[in-house]
């Protein structure tokens, strides 16, 4: 008795055979005419052993819900489209503008589908032109490209790291807003890339703009625990040298206070960097030059950041940097008189950076290139 | 004995009643009735040849005895001693005192004892006049040399191993435990085979009541024939139905003398190298004889390798069904993807095509086993060529099942003794496919509880109770293997007298 009740009431009964589900790796959900439009790609059953038998294939179809046209593509695709596996879901601008929370209900309420799944949008393109790739190549799959490039994503620092769950959360909460990463793509010679870059600004579940990647950099400086990234200072020294920066660690620290004249927010940023390219022939390691690009970077960095909290707050009014939570922690009390009105607050707070750059390293060179006289 | 009523079974019972007579003549024809037509028994006469009254008669079978000490021992002296008249009173006792040189003499005047004599090997001299006869012990069978143990070997260790004579057997303990407490009790089990079974133990560290046990069991046993020591094994194991070893059984006699140092019980049985020692713990299976002539370290790790194997050989099949059937999301994406691929075309299910394949695994395995060295070969190719590949391109089987299956056979290989993993593989594929994961922890607890519940001996198989908390002194000989300088006590449950060293490193 006890037996029979487990095995038929905890959900167990399940068996099913792996050839029978076709694996999706990535979605891509536009709008049309008032109905949903999903695209998919999926893994093509066909049989193989190596990893370059691996094909794909790609379905489309509308519905007035996204489940209504995911149920409708198992009669295009002839199996169960199997979702756990999906890597990554590509959301359009217009659906993004109008509203991304219907869109993103089912991915979230859905057994099936993983929240662990990468949150994209497309920039100034339909998101199924990017699923479409995988059609241009036999052995492209755009669900794993999509993946490689978010894992990756630390070391680039040109757009932001951002899964269903925490794009979900950010959408509801009120300390924070959503962003997510843009993908587009780019042609050259002939060949089409798909190209992550850039950061779209959420306000609410509504697109309200966009961060270029230069922006992106000091944004995830604000946002997130930024570990790699690289810096380029131009024009060091007489013979006008770049010299670009690898970022190791920074050390932030954040202080809101609240004073007579409004809200403060100080931002201190210690960057432990190392030289890692210097092409040019100036000695940048001289301690003369190495202290005038040190404090030349400092003080871009400082602008940047400032540059990118302004552009923010006065364009798109979205608190994607978090400082709703800055203040949650460090002032609950105010946090909670504010409430609702948190907006407000995000767009009166005069935002102050401190930027302090330490070189530890130059290398495995010392010297730049030296030239034979 | 209750059997006594049927003299079918007990055929030498029989003789009970036949007085031999004093006339010689009657008694020889006695024992010719008794073998009749088997032409083996030799009936050999002779007289002294100084004394007309002297005739005697040697009875013995051919092959089974060492004839040259027979015929320089026995009949040599009588031939040719000088009997004096008045020392006619009692021949017998002048010739077994006096003229034979031999050391097991034995006087008796039961047929019984006469029959079992002669076919154990032994010479009988009848003497006219007398009633009763000299038993004089002649054996000499071929028995095979002393030799490595095939299914046992080692890289270090000794390279002794039992043969099928049990005096050799005794005798190779023997020299390994060079003590007055190490106890020999033979009984004779089998009423036709009559196999002499000997009962081994040290006095002092063995447990009385297991011995007494053991004793017990073995007088209960009656049956016609013990061939091996399997049939006694059967007999006397606890846990009957279960497919663990409850008595353990070795070819090497530095094992057998490292358990009885360890309160265990031998017994060792005629006619077979295989001696059994109890009581058996699980954790047996995964210990050997090298782990303790090698560094410790080496040992624990091999011993550990043991142990993740079991878990292999058991578990890998039964996961492969869960997750491929029940919980695809929890395996890589990529990995999903090929055996998605492998998977394409198959026909049968994942749970049959891995069965079909731990029961083929098998019968390659069976077939090795059995087969004569020169066809071997044979069947490696057949078994890797035809069952692996081709059945792999024709798509019956899917490469993944084919990892699985030998992963799961060579993990097999480093516990050969453990012969039940067989069964509690296809338990836990069935459970896992009815339930998936859920299903294998179901069979796995299942499998930890029956295991729990088992005993040798009184024994708990698992050591789960009776050694007290898991404190390091208790588990210095499971898992691993501590520095001999280390392990001061012997095994808790086991033995009586638990002081093992008295060093004080």
């Amino acid at each position: 008795m006890l037996c029979f009740s487990l095995i038929t009431n905890s959900a167990c009964w399940n068996y099913r055979e792996m050839e029978d589900a076709t694996i999706v790796t990535a979605a891509a959900v536009d709008k049309a005419n008032g109905k949903y439009i999903l695209t998919v790609e999926m893994i093509k059953p066909s049989p193989g052993f190596k990893e370059s038998d691996v094909q794909t294939v790609v379905f489309s179809e509308d519905g007035r819900t996204l489940f209504e046209a995911a149920r409708k593509l198992i009669k295009r695709a002839g199996r169960k489209p199997y979702w756990s596996h999906n890597m990554a879901i590509v959301f359009s601008k217009p659906v993004a503008e109008e509203g991304i929370a219907p869109a993103i209900d089912w991915f979230r309420r859905d057994s099936e589908t993983r929240s662990t799944v990468w949150v994209f949008i497309s920039k100034d393109i339909d998101a199924k032109s990017i699923v479409m790739q995988s059609l241009t190549s036999a052995r492209r799959i755009v669900g794993i490209e999509l993946n490689d490039a978010m894992k990756n994503q630390q070391i680039s620092m040109r757009f932001p790291k951002v899964d269903l769950r925490k794009f979900r959360t950010s959408i509801s909460s009120n300390n924070i807003s959503a962003s997510a990463p843009l993908v587009d793509l780019e042609s050259k010679q002939g060949k089409t890339d798909i190209v992550v870059s850039g950061t779209a600004v959420f306000k609410g579940d509504k697109l309200v703009g966009e961060l270029n990647e230069i922006e992106t950099l000091p944004y995830l400086m604000l946002e997130e625990k930024v570990k790699k990234g690289v810096i380029i200072a131009e024009d060091v020294g007489e013979h006008h040298t770049n010299v670009t920066l690898e970022i190791f660690n920074i050390k932030k620290q954040l202080t809101f206070s609240k004073e007579q004249e409004g809200y403060n927010l100080r931002g201190y940023f210690n960057i432990t960097t190392a030289i890692e390219e210097i092409s040019g022939l100036d000695d940048v390691i001289d301690d003369k030059l190495r202290a005038e690009l040190i404090q030349k970077q400092e003080q871009e960095m400082k602008v940047r950041l400032e540059e990118v909290v302004k552009k923010v707050q006065t364009q798109y009014n979205a608190d994607v940097f978090g400082f709703g939570r800055i203040i949650e922690v460090q002032n609950p009390k105010l946090w909670k008189l504010i409430g609702e009105k948190s907006e407000s607050i995000f767009e009166n707070i005069n935002f102050q950076a401190e930027v302090k750059i330490d070189i530890k390293g130059s290398g495995r060179q010392s010297k730049p290139v030296k030239i034979g006289e | 004995m209750e059997g006594a009523k049927n003299p079918q079974v007990f055929d030498t019972d029989c003789y009970n009643n036949i007085k031999l007579s004093t006339v010689l003549e009657e008694n020889i024809n006695t024992i010719k009735q008794i073998f009749t037509s088997d032409e083996t028994i030799i009936f050999r006469k002779f007289d002294s040849m100084n004394n007309d009254r002297i005739k005697c008669c040697a009875i013995y079978i051919d092959a089974m005895i060492h004839k040259e000490l027979m015929e320089e021992h026995i009949i040599k002296p009588i031939i040719l001693s000088n009997f004096t008249e008045d020392s006619c009173s009692d021949i017998l006792k002048v010739i077994e005192h006096k003229v034979i040189f031999s050391g097991g003499i034995n006087r008796t005047g039961s047929l019984r004892e006469i029959i079992d004599g002669i076919l154990y090997g032994n010479t009988v001299l009848l003497l006219n006049e007398s009633d009763e006869v000299l038993i004089i012990n002649t054996i000499e069978w071929k028995t095979r040399s002393i030799e490595e143990p095939v299914s046992e070997n080692v890289v270090r260790g000794p390279r002794e191993g039992f043969n099928e004579s049990i005096e050799t057997n005794i005798s190779l303990i023997r020299r390994r435990i060079i003590s007055p407490n190490l106890k020999f009790v033979f009984k004779k089990i089998g009423v036709r085979t009559k196999t002499r079974i000997c009962i081994c133990y040290i006095n002092g560290i063995a447990q009385e009541p297991i011995v007494k046990e053991v004793m017990k069991r073995l007088d209960e046993i009656n049956i016609d024939g013990i061939l091996e020591s399997g049939y006694i094994e059967e007999l006397i194991r606890d846990e009957p139905l279960s497919p663990f070893r409850t008595i353990g059984s070795t070819e090497r006699p530095d094992i057998i003398a490292a358990k009885l140092l360890e309160g265990r019980v031998a017994v060792l049985c005629d006619g077979t190298p295989e001696a059994l020692t109890l009581p058996f713990l699980f954790l047996e299976y995964f210990q050997t004889n090298e782990d303790y002539y090698n560094n410790y370290i080496l040992s624990s790790v091999n011993r550990l390798l043991r142990y993740i194997a079991f878990i292999i050989t058991t578990s890998v099949p039964a996961l492969y069904v869960a997750l491929i059937n029940f919980n695809q999301e929890l395996i890589p994406t990529q990995l999903l993807i090929s055996i998605s691929l492998a998977r394409q075309g198959v026909p049968f299910p994942t749970v049959l095509e891995t069965l079909l394949m731990i029961v083929t695994f098998e019968i390659l395995r069976e077939a090795g086993t059995r087969i004569p060295k020169p066809i071997g070969s044979a069947v490696s190719i057949v078994g890797a060529l035809v069952l692996g590949d081709a059945a792999v391109n024709a798509r019956i089987i899917s490469a993944p099942v084919v990892i699985v299956t030998a992963l799961t056979g060579i993990s097999d290989f480093l516990n050969p003794k453990l012969l039940s993993s067989f069964v509690v593989r296809v338990i836990f594929v069935l459970f896992a496919s009815i339930l998936g994961l859920y299903g294998y922890m179901f069979s796995v607890m299942g499998l930890g509880l029956f295991l729990m519940g088992m005993r040798s001996f009184g024994v708990p198989y698992m050591l789960n109770i009776g050694i007290g908390p898991l404190t390091p002194e208790n588990l210095k000989d499971t898992a691993v293997r501590a520095p001999w300088w280390l392990m001061k006590t012997r095994p808790r449950i086991i033995a009586k007298n638990l002081k093992r060293q008295n060093n004080n490193r």
